[in-house]
């Protein structure tokens, strides 16, 4: 969907409003994604989605409907259901107006091969990858997705602010007689993915983690690769960065602004306008998404914030808002840590005895204000010995505090990697070397 | 509607399609939350669309779009043929569908209260009193209240001749409160953690829970849990209630028992599972006591309707009977590997724009023949757990660690002291094989869980299970505390 076909729907439907206040936002995807398993392709889609979310304002009262169909008498209707759930509302006296136009930076993460990437090149891709796992006597599991999504934001106060990207992502998981390993890739650009290096890895892991053999409990410096690194960042992304739970002491940067609360090497940032993680640039209540230094130097700078949150704190908006409302508050999308002087072979180099974890699997979270979590490790857990990768060890379960792992940070890489977290998100995040991380049992495997 | 859908299959047909059928869903949604007395969430949805679904040259393929109008539905077809076309590029086996009688029926959910038909105004009204109830008290930071009703309408056809109509009506409420002094943040939520209660039924179930009774112990308790202690580390006999219970069945028997984990179909996200196929009908999963049923003909569940998204009859069975594990969850395509003659109708996609897939159903634990006081009584050194924090298990289902809200601890056969940060830590079967009680029916609750995701594209479903309170011997509990 192009800025011009979105902006029609956008404005058809303010112009059909009654109410006093409109809000539009618009979202249409197109998902294409395929699935292989067993060598072989197990499931194949294209998912084409739209959505049409209304917001009135009548008075101190909101009211929100949402459809997926545009015809003139679906709006109407649409419109009359808002102002009816609108009407059923007791007065919100800290309710705000809707905001006018902004400047947006322009940006286009459009690619259009990608948005048209067929489903036979996506096939001919991953038979291609199959046929090096089978040299490798490897069962290759994992997808190929390439895909496009729009957003249109606007209003009845004369704003109106689009975005469209595309996406593609290889992920692949590599099992060699039981034991795995795993890679992926993502890019704006399909041509960009290596899926020759993604195969590569996961075999290279899945080989590598041959009959593991088990290991005592407890703790150990760790060599954490970014998606490894990347979990942690999608919780402290969810307990700790955003406004509300800053708000409300449910966040462990509540009361700590200025205050060192990681390790004086660990600088965090929210940015939509980088290079490697790019995203909207403007938020739902149509409020330019700002840079923010979330962490510095290990010092706790500042929370993201909307409106609301912003007016709570005395501060102002950061351009973080999700749709209003809503009930998780603003929210740091596109987070990074900030590179380092090492590399993942330095970090290992200078390890006596520790883990190299690639990733982990299901963290959750044990305590939010201290960020106490815990997770299993998945797809190749070795460990080091003397500088060097030894041997493969059984899948370890962690639990421990991450803003106390965060102050044992010895050294961050270079070199950085987007990845996407396990439930949601991505990050770019680099590999870290902790000396001290707990982890409390060890699996069958 | 029957002519649109019709079409489709035909259409598929005439373009090389062996099987086909389309899914046409008109869905209404109502999520209402109250926030600290505010609005959070007032989303009032509809949303209508198509999925078609072919195997053309022995492999998958499917496509979706909302627009339900005759061109596009052919386009849609079209494109489903093409991606199957991809599909056939890399495939082992043609995909086997196990037969399934033709079916044309009409199957509604039963409820007695439209939820749709009251008023915004009434159901606010309630969550604005148990908001206020929780924040009568100044240590609750944070109280939320929350209301949700789906009501889904479908119309299946198969290229096999089934046409099915079926009609969904869920609902769910409850509400938590989250007491904040000196960063301990501690949180009790009714009657079920993330949302509280969900059931396939109308208003009548959130009039039943009675809300706004219980509301004042649960932030009592919320506001105790600050000063309680921590729960201790260290092995002890460990009684979980029955919604932690539902989540312990959920994670440790329902996924591990999903035939497409474990034979790797999973492998590159949700993951696989130990329970593989060398152990069906040769594994002891659980001790004697341990009868875990699936039912999606249960009356109240979330998964129980008439048929799956393959056009597969409703059926009960089971997964551990008597401690062995006899059961897995499976659809038409995969029923082969088990030299089964049908389907259990374990197939389901989140709406119509995800192609179905294997899904957990209404699993449940049989109810014991003991008493809650039995339980309690029988234990000499232990701790009573209630309402799921959070959950993590492993790649293979076997190690997990899940925490509650709130503990109590058990001395002498007495429930003691009120705990805080209770968790607990253990490998599936072992786990299992350590369950020594089980409460009797009367105990015995159905759960909703309106948020359990897997695949790619991620899909959401939503299940029933049910359990009394069960006693297990000799559990690592308080790791990390």
């Amino acid at each position: 969907m192009d800025r011009s076909q979105a902006e029609a729907i956008v404005q058809k439907t303010l112009a059909l409003s009654t109410a006093a206040e409109t809000e539009v936002i618009l979202s249409h995807g197109e998902e294409n994604l395929t699935r292989f398993s067993n060598n072989a392709i197990s499931q194949n889609v294209a998912r084409n989605t739209d959505s049409l979310t209304i917001k009135v304002h009548l008075g101190k009262k909101v009211g929100r409907t949402t459809t997926d169909r545009f015809d003139d008498e679906s709006l109407r209707g649409a419109l009359q259901n808002a102002c009816n759930v609108a009407e059923q509302q007791t007065e919100n006296p800290e309710l705000l107006p809707l905001l006018g136009q902004s400047d947006f930076p322009l940006v286009d993460y459009f690619n259009q091969e990608t948005a048209a990437y067929s489903p036979q090149k996506r096939a001919l891709t991953i038979k291609s990858i199959v046929d090096i796992a089978k040299q490798e006597k490897a069962e290759l599991a994992g997808i190929f997705s390439t895909g496009s999504e729009a957003v249109a934001l606007g209003n009845s106060a004369g704003l109106f602010a689009y975005y469209r990207s595309t996406t593609a992502t290889l992920s692949a998981t590599a099992e060699i007689a039981g034991q795995s390993g795993w890679a992926d890739d993502n890019s704006r650009d399909v041509t960009k993915i290596d899926a020759e290096r993604v195969v590569a890895t996961a075999l290279e892991k899945a080989s590598l983690a041959q009959n593991p053999e088990p290991i005592d409990p407890g703790d150990y410096c760790v060599v954490l690769e970014p998606a490894a690194v990347s979990d942690f960042l999608m919780f402290m992304v969810w307990e700790g960065f955003g406004g509300l739970n800053f708000n409300e002491g449910r966040s462990f940067m509540t009361g700590k602004l200025g205050e060192k609360i990681l390790g004086d090497n660990v600088t965090i940032i929210d940015d939509a306008f980088s290079a490697s993680n790019p995203g909207l640039p403007f938020d739902f209540e149509g409020v330019p998404r700002q840079k923010i230094t979330l962490i510095e130097n290990g010092i706790a700078r500042a929370a993201v914030h909307d409106r609301y949150t912003a007016l709570k704190a005395g501060v102002a908006s950061t351009g973080h808002s999700l749709p209003q409302p809503n009930s998780a508050g603003p929210l740091a999308l596109n987070v990074s840590i900030e590179p380092g002087q090492s590399s993942l072979q330095e970090m290992i180099s200078s390890t006596e005895k520790g883990l190299l974890v690639t990733h982990f699997h299901y963290t959750n979270v044990l305590d939010p204000v201290t960020l106490t979590l815990t997770g299993m490790t998945r797809d190749g857990t070795f460990l080091i010995e003397n500088g060097k990768v030894t041997r493969p060890v059984r899948n370890l379960r962690f639990t421990d505090n991450i803003v106390e792992a965060f102050n044992h940070v010895e050294a961050i890489s270079r070199d950085r990697k987007t990845v996407e977290a396990f439930f949601e998100g991505s990050f770019v995040a680099p590999a870290m070397k902790l000396s001290k991380f707990h982890f409390s049992s060890v699996s069958e495997f | 509607m029957k002519t649109i859908i019709q079409n489709a299959v035909d259409s598929a047909g005439r373009l090389g399609a062996s099987y086909a059928d389309i899914r046409i869903i008109d869905s209404q949604k109502q999520d209402i939350m109250l926030r600290n007395g505010q609005i959070s969430a007032m989303d009032i949805a509809d949303n209508i669309g198509f999925g078609v679904r072919v195997i053309v040259n022995g492999a998958w393929g499917f496509a979706s779009s909302a627009k339900v109008e005759k061109e596009e539905i052919e386009r849609v077809t079209a494109l489903a043929v093409e991606v199957a076309k991809a599909s056939s590029l890399l495939k082992k086996d043609d995909v086997k569908l196990a037969p399934e009688p033709v079916y044309q029926d009409i199957w509604v959910s039963p409820y007695t209260i439209d939820p749709f038909k009251v008023s915004i105004s009434e159901k606010l009204d309630l969550l604005a009193a148990i908001d206020a109830e929780l924040r009568s008290k100044p240590e609750i930071a944070v109280s939320v209240a929350s209301m949700s009703f789906v009501k889904r309408h479908q119309w299946m056809a198969t290229s096999e001749g089934s046409l099915i109509e079926q009609t969904f009506m869920r609902s769910g409420a409850g509400f938590s409160a989250t007491a904040v002094k000196d960063g301990d943040v501690q949180k009790r939520s009714f009657p079920s953690s993330f949302g509280g209660q969900y059931m396939s039924a109308g208003y009548e179930l959130i009039l039943g829970l009675r809300l706004l009774d219980a509301a004042p112990q649960i932030r009592d308790e919320a506001i105790a849990l600050l000063s309680a202690d921590v729960c201790p580390s260290g092995q002890k006999d460990l009684i979980l209630d029955s919604s932690q219970m539902a989540l312990q069945i959920h994670e440790s028997v329902g996924h591990p028992t999903e035939l497409d984990r474990v034979l790797g179909m999973e492998a590159n996200f949700a993951c696989t599972s130990f329970a593989t196929t060398e152990k069906y009908h040769n594994f002891t999963y659980g001790s004697p006591i341990v009868n875990l049923y699936c039912d999606n003909t249960l009356a109240g569940g979330l998964a129980t309707i008439g048929y799956d998204d393959d056009a597969v009859r409703s059926q009960r069975w089971p997964i551990v009977k008597e401690g062995q594990f006899v059961g897995y969850q499976f659809n038409r395509e995969l029923a082969h590997i088990l030299n089964a003659d049908r389907s259990v109708g374990a197939n389901r996609a989140q709406g119509w724009s995800h192609i179905p897939i294997v899904r957990n159903c209404n699993l449940s634990l049989m109810p014991g023949d003991a008493t809650f006081e039995d339980l309690i009584a029988s234990v000499d050194d232990g701790i009573y757990m209630a309402a799921n924090r959070s959950w993590s298990i492993d790649q293979k289902r076997l190690n997990f660690q899940f925490s509650c809200e709130i503990a109590w601890e058990i001395k002498g056969g007495k429930l003691t002291r009120m705990l805080k940060k209770p968790n607990y830590q253990g490998m599936t079967p072992d786990f299992w094989r350590s369950c020594d009680r089980i409460a009797n029916a009367d105990h015995w609750t159905l759960w909703g869980v309106p948020n359990c995701g897997k695949g790619q594209p991620m899909q959401g479903a939503e299940m029933s299970h049910g359990s009394s309170p069960a006693l297990f011997r000799s559990i690592t509990v308080g790791v990390g505390n």
